[in-house]
């Protein structure tokens, strides 16, 4: 029974690719699907992959990953670049948690978009990026991984801009577009390199790129790489890896991504496609753990990245950009897990978030629908529990942050750094979620029953005196305070405007981006000059010119010596027009005779002269 | 059964037949009827290239194929390959698409109009199936005298007649540097082998100089590179493109410019390998600065079909660089890549052509808003647009993906490895300036421009055709790769 499940799970991954084709080609030749029909297929979609990829959970943890080719999508020579699909632990939990969040997500778009005239084109982009999201994780190699990873991330940039009306919107979606352009390539030079090496060095020019033989490939890899080049490699991954999942300092995009439908946010930018990055690193691990730099390199930035946007964090106003930041942050952690070695703690760490993300977005956008223009941004109940939840301070929550404490316990530095980072995860949550529940969403009883619920499980899970649970609890009286100051009053500190934008990190694109302007304008004033060819130009009409010259002095000269002797003859000989008839006679007579003369002359000399002979 | 019935010759001179018909006084002088027979007539035609296809096995040669000068050795005959299979379905396909786009435009001199364009499909097709170099110099030089004035007498700007007469120019000088290398190559292979004979694959180099073949090979690719092109002879190619009427560009962009690829495959390559592994890694450095400089230009424009120019000339530096990398999987690539550019660039100039006929102007600061007057118009752009940027299942994608791997995995010379890598960067830049094109054109708020209605059926046709095209290119590539996987340029046993 559960094979079942894991030799068809290709059709259920491409089935949203069916319904996305379905709903556009439907659209174009003007065929009306109602919003009813539209709906229900695509929940079908994800309800199905759902009891699939649930199904297959057993399989995947007990067996052999399975691995299945389909068909050659690239075969030149020895190249043979294949599509297929692989089922192991990592990709079956990665699809329970797509398949769940987009499920909730659908679901709660049916009563966001219901407004929306465009909302089968919301829905195509969905059923796309489930596709292409599935199609990720299933991949069996990595350059099928590449195909599907820009594909999810074409999708977002549609559904960013999904309101393309709307300029600021419009230029979000091509900011988030370029940004991840550049982790793409990143990418896709590390897997050339790969390429490379396999063509040059592996025996018959054997190129696989498939995970099963992620081992072999490292261990070419390393063999035949100096210590800088291998370096080098693995961080081309990294980059990749660490601009998908918003990762220091590419965190930018994540936040213009934030311009997209709330559902939009929910699904993509916080549990599945930022997910991606974490996922390829976890794939690439057999290539990571050769060198112990690269591994240090990523727990160091993870960590960095989870201060960093913490920080951020703490002093937005707009909430979808604080769960941006968290999200980054969040990431961060996992990607410093990774760091260390702990890759289980890191994906169950990955699916807890994820999930609570997830609501968190959901929670947030149902009582605060961008097609209602509400004025007042409304904090609901559920999102004060699943906030209670991510800060640490009820169950699973405080054991998993206790777990990723004691990871992080081995070196002093790093233990403060993860506690602040809790506090601080705690603080920004709180305080947000003070700063905009009025009295009405959230009365005293709701409190109080918050307060015992988390005093009640931390007594439970025994964890109330361990320093994360007690680090959490501070920030989240903390948040509390800060908020009831600032409701009372608010005050502009540098600090706090630094923190607003970010550090500023922005700027740094910004620069770039004009740079690379001016670079452009630069390069078309040296097209314009050649376009408009002067130089050539000025060449080929000296040579025309010295051609005239030649012309006019070598080649005529002969015959305007001609026309002006007899110009200067006519001149001269004009005095002998005299408007005088006997003149004339005189004239035509005379002519007569020399000619008369002439021919006698010159036929007695023909005479002599053949007499002569 | 019906292969029995395939001739190459045929294939060639079908379209010059059709034009000597319309020409002829006993045709109706009706331009919608002109109009629908030519449209007719390139459907056929391009049904018959694709028999050809059909009934591929180990190439064509035309049975028909008399000497023209008997004591030089040269004939008039045609040749087949697999090479030549792919580019000439390319050339088919592209002048359907053109045909059937010229509904739109152009209503003066319409007969007149569709000569020419069926004669301009005849040259190319020539230059792709010529059998003698002296045939191929003689196609090569015959099309130019339909872009010529196609460009000046149906062209859209004010300055229409000094760009083509750039075009003509700047090819004519480079194609006197091709027939002395022509010239000097049938010499040097009588030299060699003590036989006059101009058929391309009865050539043999081998025993000459390597000085020599290099001093041919140069000069064959001064003239291939114009047509090409890559900097700094492709100053002709903007204006060209922009100033000519949307279906010429589409050609231009499409087929004239893959010419020379193909050139640059058949003879340096093929009977110059020595000469060209010398000259290749430096061509590749001339080609890397063509693709980034381009496609730096091409942000900083502000006419769409000069942006679409623009892109052509990176693309085609892209597929001189899979070339340059003398191995299968770079070769594969480039002409893979010529495929899926021609189809993307015809998409794309038909996109500029459609906003022209609505909103009478090219220049993105005065264009704005199209998706919301023109949905349907806007999903096949958007679509053209991603093809166009390498993403993956279309076509674009593969092309550029195999055409580096290729590069990178060229023996050659070290200096391909970091060429290669530097010209990925290519995909972020044309990111940048097609997104340009698309948000500043389509997005936004409505200017001034306000078209009043969707696209209309033969313009469907066009983008259909291009996007579903590129898509099962994009999402099966050996579709198209089966067809020259075994072409001897690939498998053909190279010195290195």
């Amino acid at each position: 029974m559960n094979e079942f499940f894991v030799d068809n799970i290709i059709w259920v991954v491409c089935y949203p690719l069916y319904v996305a084709l379905l709903i556009g080609v439907a659209r174009f030749f003007a065929v009306k699907m109602s919003n009813k029909l539209i709906s229900v297929l695509t929940v079908t979609g994800s309800l199905i992959g759902l009891i699939f990829s649930l199904g297959m959970l057993p399989v995947a943890f007990s067996d052999t990953p399975v691995v299945e080719t389909m068909f050659s999508f690239v075969k030149i020579n020895s190249l043979n670049l294949q599509v297929g699909y692989a089922v192991d632990t990592l990709a079956a939990v990665c699809l329970c948690l797509l398949f769940f969040v987009s499920f909730i997500v659908q679901i709660f778009s049916l009563f966001y978009m219901k407004k929306e005239p465009k909302a089968y084109r919301f829905f195509a982009y969905l059923n796309l990026f489930n596709f292409g999201m599935a199609m990720f994780i299933v991949s069996p190699n990595l350059f099928q991984s590449y195909v599907a990873w820009e594909m999810i991330g074409v999708v977002s940039y549609l559904l960013i801009g999904f309101k393309y009306e709307n300029i600021s919107k419009s230029i979000a979606s091509m900011r988030v577009f370029i940004t991840n352009r550049v982790g793409d390539v990143a990418f896709l030079a590390g897997i050339l390199s790969l390429v490379y090496i396999m063509l040059n060095y592996a025996p018959l020019r054997f190129v696989s790129l498939d995970y099963s033989d992620m081992n072999l490939i490292s261990a070419m890899a390393y063999a035949h790489t100096n210590e800088a080049t291998f370096l080098i490699l693995c961080l081309l991954f990294c980059i990749g890896a660490f601009v998908k999942s918003a990762q220091f300092p590419t965190q930018k995009w994540l936040l213009d991504a934030m311009e997209a439908p709330t559902p939009v946010s929910a699904l993509i930018h916080s549990a599945t496609l930022v997910t991606a990055g974490v996922f390829i690193t976890i794939r690439m691990l057999p290539l990571f753990t050769l060198s112990n730099t690269v591994m240090a390199i990523i727990a160091v930035f993870g960590l960095f990245t989870a201060l960093f946007s913490s920080f951020c964090a703490t002093t937005q106003v707009n909430v979808k950009k604080l769960l941006a930041y968290s999200t980054s942050a969040n990431l961060g952690i996992v990607f410093a897990l990774i760091g260390f070695g702990n890759v289980i703690l890191a994906t169950v760490y990955l699916l807890f978030h994820g999930i609570l993300k997830a609501g968190l977005f959901l929670s947030y956008g149902f009582s605060n629908n961008e097609y209602e223009h509400r004025d007042a941004v409304i904090i609901p109940p559920l999102f004060v529990i699943l906030v209670v939840v991510l800060s640490g301070l009820s169950f699973s929550g405080i054991n998993l942050k206790e777990n990723i404490f004691e990871v992080f316990e081995i070196s002093p530095l790093f233990a403060v750094e993860i506690l602040i980072v809790i506090f601080l995860a705690a603080f920004y949550m709180f305080r947000i979620s003070c700063l905009y529940s009025g009295d009405k969403s959230l009365n005293t009883r709701f409190r109080i029953g918050v307060i015992l619920w988390v005093f009640l499980s931390a007594i439970l899970s025994g964890s109330i005196i361990k320093p994360p649970f007690v680090c959490a609890l501070l920030g989240a009286i903390a948040g509390v305070v800060v908020a009831r100051k600032q409701l009372k009053s608010d005050t502009e500190g540098c600090i706090r405007k630094l923190l607003m934008n970010g550090f500023y990190i922005d700027k740094l694109y910004s620069f770039t981006a004009n740079f690379y302007k001016k670079l452009c304008c630069v390069a078309e004033n040296i097209e314009f000059r050649m376009t408009s060819c002067k130089f050539l130009i000025v060449i080929l009409k000296s040579f025309v010119k010295l051609a005239a010259w030649i012309e006019k002095y070598l080649f005529e000269f002969p015959i305007r010596l001609l026309s002006i002797g007899l110009r200067f003859a006519s001149k001269e000989f004009d005095i002998v027009q005299t408007k005088n008839a006997q003149t004339y006679i005189a004239y035509g007579a005379l002519i007569v005779g020399v000619i008369f003369t002439t021919i006698l002359l010159t036929y007695s000399i023909v005479l002599n002269f053949l007499g002569g002979m | 059964m019906f292969c029995n019935f395939l001739s190459l010759p045929v294939l060639v001179f079908l379209p010059l037949v059709l034009a000597i018909f319309i020409m002829m006084p006993l045709c109706p002088k009706n331009d919608i009827f002109i109009r629908r027979f030519t449209k007719g007539g390139v459907i056929f035609h391009l049904i018959y290239s694709l028999l050809f296809w059909a009934c591929y096995d180990k190439g064509f040669e035309s049975l028909f194929s008399p000497y023209w000068i008997k004591s030089l050795g040269i004939r008039f005959g045609f040749a087949m390959d697999e090479l030549s299979l792919v580019m000439t379905l390319l050339t088919t396909v592209v002048f359907s698409l053109a045909v059937i786009a010229s509904k739109s435009q152009n209503r003066h001199n319409l007969k007149w109009y569709y000569v020419l364009i069926l004669f301009f499909e005849t040259a190319i097709l020539g230059i792709f199936n010529a059998a003698d170099i002296f045939s191929f110099f003689l196609f090569w030089e015959l099309e130019l005298i339909p872009a010529y004035f196609l460009i000046a007498h149906w062209g859209e700007g004010n300055s229409a007649k000094k760009s083509a007469i750039k075009f003509v120019l700047y090819t004519f000088v480079g194609s006197m540097f091709m027939l002395l290398g022509l010239l000097l190559l049938h010499y040097f292979n009588f030299l060699a082998t003590g036989s006059m004979n101009g058929e391309i694959a009865a050539y043999d180099l081998t025993k000459v100089g390597v000085t020599l073949q290099l001093l041919v090979s140069f000069l064959l690719l001064i003239g291939f590179c114009v047509k090409l092109p890559v900097i700094p002879i492709h100053i002709w190619l903007p204006d060209a493109h922009t100033d000519a009427p949307t279906p010429v560009s589409m050609i231009l962009a499409g087929v004239l410019l893959k010419t020379g690829a193909y050139a640059i495959i058949r003879f340096n390559f093929e009977l110059l390998p020595e000469a060209f592994g010398f000259i290749a890694p430096l061509l590749a450095v001339i080609a890397l600065v063509s693709i980034i400089y381009t496609a730096m230009v091409a942000y900083a424009q502000t006419d769409i079909k000069r942006i679409v120019a623009y892109s052509s000339i990176s693309n085609m530096g892209l597929i001189l660089l899979g070339i340059c990398s003398l191995n299968a999987i770079g070769i594969s690539g480039a002409i893979f890549h010529c495929v899926a550019h021609g189809l993307i660039t015809c998409g794309l100039f038909m996109v500029c052509g459609i906003v022209y006929l609505r909103c009478k102007t090219r220049d993105i600061n005065f264009l704005g808003g199209i998706a919301k007057s023109m949905p349907r118009f806007f999903a096949f752009a958007t679509l053209i647009v991603l093809a166009s940027i390498g993403v993956p299942l279309f076509a674009g994608f593969v092309g550029e993906v195999v055409t580096i791997i290729g590069a990178m995995s060229s023996e050659m010379s070290e200096i391909m490895k970091f060429v290669a890598l530097f010209a990925l960067p290519m995909l972020i830049l044309s990111s940048c300036y097609m997104l340009k094109f698309l948000h500043r054109s389509f997005f936004a708020e409505e200017q001034e421009c306000k078209p009043a209605f969707d696209i209309t059926n033969h313009e469907f046709v066009v983008l259909a055709v291009t996007v579903v095209l590129l898509l099962l290119f994009g999402c099966y590539p050996a579709s198209l790769m089966k067809i020259f996987e075994t072409a001897s340029v690939i498998g053909g046993s190279l010195p290195w």
